[in-house]
């Protein structure tokens, strides 16, 4: 196990590297300079010159981008261009709340989602069947920004029930940090809720059907004690699996539903920084979510074998 | 045991993940909230102003800094920093600088100087005193910076502790105005000790208000300061602006009440807002500070159409600019055909009307060899609310036989064709103040570093040169005049279609705040109360 976990965690690096080395290429690849932009159009070109030494981007582009993979060996992102800040500190700020409201949302994604998922199992071919699979459908096809409009207009403005945008700390304000993270927790767990509710059903169906459940049955086992300890232990692998799949989701649909909800997260820093052509900004956002996706990854793997001990990793 | 043991392990790996995760989620600091935005009022007298309260103003875009002005990006910004910069003077209504910081200036056009008499015993925030050598700083940071507006100066004299001598390689008329807007005073002490990195996210002014705290992306707010130099002023506690991006949120915020008033919303929501009495939508039409939009064409470039100025005056006929505003601006906008909007100062009736005339563009075309029009490109910039514009201009083209093709570009490329060279037709989109020496030479003239790629008449030189070496405002005003007739008439360097209004909208209770009355987006946070 620990020699599969350090497999993978070099390889984790090495797709650190190139996600980072492509994502440098790109943003140099975009038409613009980033001094121009910070200083706008009416800037003289000599003020844009004396920006570009003092922020080094008038060295050459392998210097650029090896110094700073050097730096973020040691813990040090850079600084901003536009902010003149430490990246490490930018990030510090906006990543809590992008994680507070993914894990919010992945908390209530699963826990209705594959409750659902069971139920419309066990129901197949009934009316509750058909409304969950309604609503998980509805769930899939509907764009999470769509949704949070939607909510805005109808909690905010016609019910006045939640504040349309903004982002409390909960220990600032526990009240009102939890009306602000309703709407976009509901908006990004949506999608989610529903993959977890289809996944669930069809898993469950497949694994019902199998003779160990039959042969539980008719042991005279409560139907509880089957579901839970015998047939959901069996169908959970793919929910598992979908769980990985899930957090790359949220974390993708956090730059709309930031945007949105007016929620300084690292969705809305990445948006920012690229209008701002801060690439060093945008190489430390996108290193910080590659770690995150590649360890969220890992620990799916690792959770196989525990879900399913006949599972066995090498 | 051993499995038991890595289950352990990773049972306790993952809720400590969990439970630090969340518990950083939890540590942010309280950034936007819904908040009332009065404070207990101290004040009762319906009649006069009263103290308290904490406005709050949204608006989509925020500086990349606050506290070194030479290094801000045109004058979009200017209002998120008035509550705690200010600067020697300041426009009233009707265009005319008026002293703020400074008690008065003496303008010597023989002896190529500006002196300026400051105001006494007022003090940066951080408690170092403004005084002479303190203006002498900023003006200096300017000249470091590079910046045009203080091109020109030779030496700066400090006479005494409250006066400071502006020596001038050659007299400009439009210096005085350019140093009492753009200079915003900044504290020398607070940027030598802490730097200018530390300074871009501290302002430290003489203002009203003294800077808070600054969330990225979130909330700039600014406090109270109890030791303002006009007395009995603030009214406010506190002044503070939400960065809200996205057009529909900062519209619902604002009806919700989350915020008192809204810069830059688009015109469509802005339209929509002013349906309902209980808002207020307060438009800029004073003729300073304007942004006006059109179309410039390559015409420095011989081998282009738009080198011929008989298609460039063709390029005025074709298109129906009062039809535009109309039904595709929807308002928000003023159509002119000159430098400024038909309300400025500088704005010249004798000027020939280009009336939309096809038939005259077709005439125009024709005697320039071009009887069947040319394919040319029309590079557009899709702004906040000019994406529905470049289909409606080509259409227009199409009409008198130019076949343009329009060519979307992001706004780090129009950046980069502006200070360059570009084929056809851009969009055009410039400060255009009513002090034409000034504005005009930074876009227009030879010794402008941006749209290089224009035919720069002699005429429009010589009277830019004028303008600027003018010792009395009426010869400033008959320059100002002549250019508009040189630009429009008979060099058709641009095509003018029409500036913005910059709309904010407001609820009716804040008082006295100045929005739009003198100088676009600039105000007076210092004389702004809440009715209660």
């Amino acid at each position: 196990m620990i020699a599969f976990i350090i497999r993978r965690l070099l390889q984790t690096v090495i797709v650190l590297f190139m996600v980072s080395l492509i994502v440098f290429s790109i943003l140099q690849v975009l038409p613009g300079d980033p001094a121009r932009t910070l200083l706008g159009p009416e800037a003289s070109p000599e003020q844009v010159e004396q920006i570009r030494e003092e922020l080094g981007l008038n060295r050459s582009l392998p210097v650029q981008y090896f110094t700073w993979v050097g730096n973020a060996i040691k813990g040090d992102l850079g600084k901003s261009i536009a902010f003149r800040e430490d990246v490490t500190g930018i990030i510090g700020e906006h990543l809590p709340k992008t994680i507070y409201i993914s894990i919010l949302s992945m908390v209530l994604a699963i826990i209705i989602g594959v409750p659902a998922g069971i139920i419309a199992a066990i129901k197949r071919g009934g009316k509750i069947d058909s409304l969950i699979s309604v609503i998980a459908n509805f769930g899939m096809a509907v764009p999470a920004f769509w949704l949070a409009v939607l909510c805005i207009y109808l909690f905010s403005l016609k019910l006045g029930w939640f504040p349309v945008q903004g982002y409390t700390s909960p220990f600032e304000d526990f009240w009102l940090s939890t009306q602000q993270v309703i709407m976009p927790v509901i908006c990004l767990a949506f999608a989610a809720l529903a993959s977890f509710a289809r996944q669930t059903r069809s898993a469950m169906l497949e694994v019902i059907m199998q003779d160990f459940t039959r042969t539980a049955r008719s042991k005279g086992l409560k139907e509880g004690t089957i579901i839970i300890k015998h047939t959901l232990k069996n169908a959970i692998i793919p929910v598992i699996t979908l769980v990985g799949l899930q957090v790359r989701n949220i974390v993708g649909s956090t730059i709309f539903i930031e945007q949105v909800f007016n929620i300084p997260g690292m969705g809305r820093l990445v948006v920012q920084s690229i209008f701002n052509q801060d690439f060093v900004v945008v190489q430390g956002c996108v290193l910080v979510i590659a770690i995150i996706v590649a360890l969220t990854n890992l620990l799916i793997d690792i959770s196989y074998g525990y879900a399913d001990p006949r599972i066995r990793i090498k | 045991m051993l499995k038991k043991k890595s289950k352990f392990l990773y049972l306790n790996i993952m809720i400590g993940l969990i439970v630090a995760l969340i518990l950083s989620g939890c540590s942010g600091s309280k950034s936007n909230s819904s908040e009332t935005s009065t404070s207990p009022q101290k004040q009762v007298d319906p009649g006069k102003p009263q103290y308290g309260g904490t406005l709050k103003i949204s608006s989509p875009i925020e500086p990349a800094n606050l506290g070194v002005p030479p290094e801000q990006p045109g004058s979009g910004f200017v209002h998120m920093m008035a509550p705690v910069l200010e600067t020697l003077g300041k426009f009233d209504n009707k265009g005319v600088m008026q002293p703020l910081l400074a008690e008065r200036w003496e303008l010597d056009p023989h002896a190529k100087t500006i002196t300026y008499f400051l105001k006494k015993s007022i003090k940066f925030h951080d408690g170092t005193d403004f005084n002479a050598e303190a203006v002498k700083w900023n003006i200096e940071l300017f000249r470091q910076a590079k910046r045009g507006e203080v091109d020109g100066i030779s030496s700066i004299d400090v006479v005494d502790e409250s006066t400071v001598k502006i020596n001038l390689t050659e007299w400009n008329s439009s210096l005085n105005n350019a140093l009492c807007f753009w200079i915003q005073m900044i504290s020398p002490t607070a940027y030598e000790k802490n730097g200018k990195d530390w300074a871009f996210s501290h302002p430290v002014g003489t203002g009203a208000f003294a800077y808070d705290s600054w969330e990225r992306g979130v909330a700039i707010k600014y406090k109270k300061n109890d030791n303002y130099w006009q007395e009995g002023l603030p009214y406010l506690d506190g002044v503070e602006y939400k960065i809200i991006p996205d057009a529909m949120t900062a519209s619902a915020a604002f009806q919700q009440r989350e915020v008192d008033a809204s810069f830059y919303l688009p015109v469509d929501r802005v339209l929509e807002l002013e349906k309902n009495d209980q808002y207020k939508v307060v438009t800029l039409t004073t003729g300073l500070g304007n942004r006006e939009n059109g179309l410039i064409p390559n015409s420095g470039n011989p081998d282009s159409p738009w080198a011929n100025v008989k298609v460039r005056e063709a390029l005025a006929y074709a298109i129906d600019a009062k039809t535009i505003v109309e039904k595709v601006l929807k308002g928000g906008y003023q159509v002119t055909d000159q430098w400024g909007p038909v309300t400025g100062t500088s704005y010249n009736p004798d000027v020939k009307k280009f009336e939309f005339n096809p038939e005259k563009a077709k005439k125009l075309l024709a005697e320039a060899g071009y009887p069947n029009g040319f394919k040319t490109k029309l590079i557009s910039w899709p702004g906040l609310q000019h994406e529905s514009l470049p289909p409606v201009y080509q259409s227009y083209l199409k009409e008198v036989g130019i076949d343009a093709e329009v060519v979307p570009v992001d706004t780090a490329r129009m950046y980069d064709l502006i200070g360059t060279e570009w084929d056809g037709l851009m969009y055009f989109d410039v400060l255009t103040d009513p002090d034409l020496p000034l504005y005009m030479e930074r876009y227009l003239s030879k010794k402008a570093k941006l749209y290089v790629n224009i035919d720069h008449p002699e005429k429009v030189e010589e009277l830019i040169k004028k303008g600027k070496a003018a010792t009395d405002p009426e010869t400033k005003k008959k320059a100002n005049l002549e250019l508009q007739k040189a630009v429009f008439e008979e060099s058709h360097m641009f095509f003018p279609l029409a500036v913005t209004t910059l709309p904010i909208v407001m609820y009716p209770n804040i008082q006295d705040s100045g929005f739009n009355e003198t100088y676009g987006n600039v105000y007076s946070p210092e004389k702004t109360w809440l009715l209660k």
